[in-house]
């Protein structure tokens, strides 16, 4: 297979040369840019399968730049910002971002996050193919109704059965808080009794076998002191 | 010896004794005097007064005149010093005292009387000479007695005298003072020279009485003499004059009250009120004062938005630029540990530089976590959340945590509903903190203690553990940024856990106390309970969407 192409953009011009050899070495094939007019130069004229893109840059910040890739390519952009609060990750991911990253980052996250960007991007097609199947897909996630099974970029995911009614409630309703004794009644049928921790128990092994950084979950959020939900994209 | 005797003579129990000699004397005089006259009267018999008879009479006169005299010196001066001392009954008005003594007199002049009865009775044989000198005795002690009092009267008037207050001590000097004060206050000026608001309502009050004064005059002559013409015309010129000043008054009181509602809106924080009161009212300078104090505080208040906006700012420029070499410098030792070929040194060399670039991503994150939060700068999303299924989270959360470290945790979690309204994340992450403290610094074998309960209207979550280094820090120390406990450690943490939980906390509206006793350090966060009345239907995420709740089934 061909080995995508990666674009990141930085004004640091050693962060995108660091980036650039970690990509490297994991079978990419690189390309640089230091601010957004180079970046929305080269997506229009090159191939590229995924974006790295820094939010604070001069001629053309890195936000603006997502929304006129956005305008005409669907290329994965994974924003990397030293601006961490909720906020601006929402920001980010409104305009058009597939996945927000903070500065400093752990390397082998970011590692994770691109191959799990990559590996959608190239499923994309594959899925697109095939309209009769019945799916639920937020973001990297996908339900696949027919097969009863989750994927994760595109590979299915090994949950146990009750963990799996879970994750279909909670895809089926994304955006929606659910509390630990909604989600015991839907899904074991009964009323139980002090269900919180047996709840999260559950939610934590969906956390950890579905999420690429489980301590930061993209997903499966916890929301604290209510309930849990998984996040509509 | 002269000194002595001024003293001896000066002593209170000496006066007493004195004046009971006094009031003796007195009845002894009176009493003897008037037998003897009686005597006379029934037997008429001059030559028969012996010189004997007359002895004690003259002896008790003598004493009791040299009793009174030297009362009458010694009174109101004691040994001690030259001033002139008063007691209770001097406190009396002059007047009073002397219309007491007046009563007391004809008191006096009253017993007399009936003893110049009881000698005429006598003398005319209606009554037997003993009983009439029986009578007169029974006078006579009662003229005694009182004579003690009218003597008391009379020296407590001889000490206002020796006081030199005898005339300022009187109702009619105090009567005259205020009568005298009122007239100087209407054309006394003084207090009010440098007002100009002031002096001039001063001199319109003055103009005021004065001329009421002048027509109240004109008027009460007029009707004396008759005029009635004259009496009818000042009575109107007194009645227009009131009119004028009342109406002028009522202006001022209503200027008062607008420049009243200006303080009130400046104090209430309302900048940018400007009241209506006219250019030509009194109270116009005060008003533009006021003005002038309102637009100072605005522009301190701009002053100050501006300093928070530049704070702002210089916190958000800085974390980037602290950032960014940061990132770099991750991001090249990791590539560094990627390399092959690296003798055993250097790799640990670059292990070594890959935790301490941790550490320093901790501190910097922390830091600015921090720096937010306490500049009331960070996001707070505040919401409804039940505490327990918060506490039980997060302890799922961290369970591998809990576990890796070994350290059991014992929760005591109280069966009551409790809600509070914080943000969700932040609690997390400040029980996150605490716990994480607990389980990084508690001796091993030691059992971390959490409860949660209601108490005094607050949810109390309490963490306690078992410290495994020597805490000789108190309270505020620890959660004061950068300090560790264990000073040697050097371990991940940034040293912010506390600083940054207390932060959190305290922007949420909570409070977190910190307990250090000998080897027990004990944490507590405590949040008001929410009502019940105020809780939002938890079943309105079920109830209100059952039928758009999606679940699994044929489509």
């Amino acid at each position: 297979m061909e080995k995508p192409t990666v674009l990141v953009v930085d004004d640091d011009r050693e962060i995108a040369r660091a980036i650039g050899k970690l990509l490297e070495m994991e079978d990419c094939k690189v390309m640089k840019a230091y601010n957004g007019m180079e970046a929305l130069d080269i997506v229009s004229t090159q191939s590229i399968q995924l974006i790295i893109l820094d939010i604070m840059m001069p001629k053309l910040d890195g936000l603006s730049a997502t929304m006129k890739i956005r305008q005409s390519k669907n290329i994965p952009i994974i924003i990397l910002s030293a601006k961490t609060e909720e906020s601006d990750k929402i920001l980010g991911l409104s305009m058009g971002a597939d996945d927000y990253i903070t500065k400093p980052y752990s390397p082998a996250e970011l590692v994770a996050r691109v191959k799990s960007q990559l590996r959608r991007y190239m499923q994309l097609g594959a899925i697109d193919g095939n309209t009769n199947k019945k799916q639920i897909v937020i973001g990297s996630l996908c339900f696949d109704c027919d097969a009863m099974q989750v994927l994760v970029d595109g590979e299915p995911v090994k949950l146990t059965a009750t963990e799996l009614k879970i994750v279909e409630l909670l895809m089926r309703n994304a955006g929606r808080v659910f509390s630990a004794e909604e989600i015991y009644r839907r899904v074991w049928e009964e009323d139980g009794f002090a269900v919180e921790n047996t709840v999260m128990v559950h939610i934590r092994h969906i956390r950890e076998k579905i999420e690429i950084n489980p301590k930061e979950p993209k997903y499966l959020k916890v929301v604290w002191g209510i309930g849990y939900k998984i996040e509509k994209f | 010896m002269g000194i002595k005797l001024k003293s001896f003579s000066r002593a209170m129990p000496v006066k007493a004794i004195l004046m009971l000699i006094a009031g003796v004397c007195c009845g002894v005089v009176v009493g003897y005097g008037a037998s003897l006259i009686t005597w006379q009267q029934l037997y008429e018999l001059y030559a028969s007064i012996q010189l004997e008879d007359l002895a004690i009479p003259a002896v008790a006169l003598v004493a009791g005149l040299t009793a009174i005299v030297w009362l009458f010196f010694v009174t109101g001066r004691t040994g001690k010093d030259e001033d002139v001392h008063l007691i209770l009954i001097d406190r009396l008005y002059t007047e009073i005292t002397v219309i007491i003594g007046g009563l007391v007199g004809t008191l006096l002049v009253y017993i007399l009387s009936a003893i110049a009865d009881q000698i005429f009775y006598a003398g005319e044989r209606v009554i037997s000479y003993d009983d009439a000198c029986a009578s007169i005795g029974l006078l006579s002690v009662v003229f005694g007695a009182g004579s003690i009092l009218f003597l008391e009267v009379l020296l407590s008037l001889t000490r206002r005298l020796k006081n030199r207050t005898f005339l300022k001590h009187s109702i009619l000097y105090k009567l005259i003072f205020i009568i005298f004060d009122f007239l100087k206050s209407i054309f006394d000026d003084r207090n009010f020279r440098n007002y100009s608001f002031q002096k001039g309502m001063f001199y319109r009050q003055m103009v005021f009485l004065v001329a009421e004064g002048i027509l109240l005059f004109i008027f009460v002559l007029s009707v004396l003499s008759g005029t009635g013409f004259l009496a009818f015309a000042a009575l109107f010129l007194g009645v227009v004059l009131v009119y004028w000043y009342v109406k002028g008054n009522n202006r001022v009181l209503e200027d008062f009250g607008k420049l009243g509602e200006q303080i009130e809106k400046i104090s209430g924080g309302e900048l940018n009120y400007n009241p209506s009161i006219s250019e030509l009212s009194a109270v116009y300078p005060m008003s533009q004062k006021l003005g002038s104090i309102r637009d100072g505080l605005l522009k301190s208040l701009e002053e100050q938005m501006k300093g928070e906006r530049m704070r702002i700012d210089l916190v958000s420029n800085v974390s980037h630029d602290l950032k960014t070499p940061l990132t770099s410098i991750i991001s090249y030792v990791d590539l560094l540990s990627k390399e092959e070929n690296l003798t055993p040194e250097v790799r640990d060399y670059v292990n070594i530089l890959i935790q301490k670039s941790n550490r320093l991503k901790n501190i910097v994150t922390d830091l600015f976590e921090l720096a937010r939060t306490t500049s009331g700068n960070a996001e707070i999303h505040q919401e409804q959340l039940s505490v327990k299924k918060l506490l039980i989270q997060t302890m799922g959360d961290m369970e591998d945590r809990i576990e890796s470290a070994g350290i059991p945790i014992k929760a005591s979690i109280s069966d009551e509903p409790m809600r509070i309204v914080a943000d969700g994340n932040k609690m997390y992450r400040v029980l996150q903190n605490l716990l994480d403290n607990a389980l990084k610094y508690s001796m091993v074998g030691t059992r971390i203690f959490l409860s949660l309960e209601p108490r005094g209207g607050n949810a109390v979550i309490a963490i306690k553990n078992t410290a495994s280094y020597e805490m000789d820090f108190s309270a505020e120390e620890i959660v004061e940024r950068f300090t560790r406990g264990d000073k040697a450690r050097t371990s991940e943490g940034s040293g912010l856990g506390l600083a940054i939980a207390e932060s959190f906390v305290a922007a949420m509206g909570g409070q977190m106390l910190v307990d250090v006793d000998g080897d027990q350090f004990k944490v507590q966060v405590l949040f008001p309970l929410l009502a019940q009345e105020e809780w939002t239907e938890e079943e309105s995420y079920e109830e209100k969407e059952k039928s758009e709740l999606e679940t699994a089934g044929p489509k």
